[in-house]
């Protein structure tokens, strides 16, 4: 046994690293876990700013502080439930969701300007918004 | 201490006592963990002072290490795949020495080498670093590493003791026959540069 990298591999025997199979992990789920991770950083800011300790936020919460290191870590699919517990505990939106009326309207303003709206609906979003916009079909 | 190895015959981690993983897990899980991160920001903020950081802030920095670690893992799995293929990395090419002090014959991994970006032409950031041992061409193992915020590792809180844990780390090899006479007299030579 000359080669160093004999020597390595029989001094490492079965210990291997499963780094490779958390990469591809974080791969797979990287579009949650940025927003997990832009939502533990906004706890951490209003926990500092407002001199709110992360025990104190736990025990509000009725959870470890095992349980809360992991929401922080930035780490763990948080559930709608978990996320407006802790808004409600704070005192601040950590999420925002489009209102389904706003939604719906950028859709009829989106079709009335591309001309596939009939005019009647676009008169009528018109008058509802209150906007003096002057669509290709009205 | 144990090994681990992290690509086979060419990068290996050390797990030293008392640690529940070795030194490449442990950094990486550190480095995506906001809550570590946001902290270790926090502590050193006087840091971001200086005209390098000049209009980051706090969250701006620890938003970059989770991005970079995420980069610098996917960078490495592609490594990974391409080892998988036949393609074997060029890890002489991506570890660079750490000149200052006494501490030559040790290494350092930046996330831009894994992906080739040429730091001298953009204005590329890396604050992630693993310290490593050279054992042979092309062979080195990580023994530690850190967040550096400051253009010597000195001057970042807590890495001095990351780049001394190397020590330890080449005492294990050593007394582990890793090193035989010849090598051993390279890294020596390799310390007195």
């Amino acid at each position: 046994m000359n080669k160093i990298s004999d020597r390595l591999n029989a001094l490492a025997g079965s210990n291997r690293s499963s780094w490779f199979e958390r990469a591809k992990w974080l791969e797979e789920n990287q579009l949650w876990l940025k927003k997990s991770g832009d939502i533990a950083l906004d706890i951490m800011t209003i926990l500092r700013a407002k001199k709110i300790s992360k025990t104190k936020l736990s025990e509000s919460l009725g959870v470890s502080p095992q349980q809360m290191s992991k929401w922080l870590s930035g780490n763990e699919n948080m559930t709608l439930s978990t996320i407006c517990k802790i808004e409600e505990a704070l005192g601040y939106e950590l999420i925002q969701v489009t209102d389904p009326k706003e939604l719906e309207n950028a859709f009829i303003e989106e079709k009335c300007f591309s001309g596939s709206e009939d005019s009647s609906s676009c008169e009528m979003y018109t008058i509802v918004v209150g906007h003096n916009n002057t669509f290709k079909s009205a | 201490m144990e090994l681990f190895s992290i690509f086979a015959s060419e990068l290996y981690s050390i797990k030293y006592d008392g640690e529940v993983e070795n030194e490449f897990d442990r950094l990486f899980k550190l480095w995506m963990n906001v809550e570590f991160v946001s902290e270790f920001i926090h502590r050193n903020a006087p840091l971001l002072k200086d005209k390098f950081w000049k209009g980051y802030s706090e969250n701006d920095v620890v938003m970059l290490v989770r991005n970079e670690a995420f980069h610098f893992q996917l960078g490495l799995s592609q490594l990974y795949h391409n080892t998988i293929k036949g393609n074997f990395p060029d890890f002489d090419n991506k570890f660079e020495p750490i000149h200052l002090g006494d501490t030559g014959g040790y290494y350092e991994l930046v996330e831009s080498e894994i992906h080739g970006a040429d730091r001298t032409v953009m204005p590329y950031r890396t604050v992630l670093r693993f310290y490593a041992v050279k054992v042979d061409a092309n062979t080195y193992v990580i023994g530690g590493g850190g967040i550096k915020l400051t253009k010597t590792y000195e001057g970042t809180p807590g890495l001095s003791k990351e780049v001394a844990k190397l020590g330890h780390l080449k005492q294990y090899l050593i007394a582990n026959g890793i090193f035989d006479k010849e090598n051993l007299r390279q890294f020596e030579d390799e310390q007195n540069i």
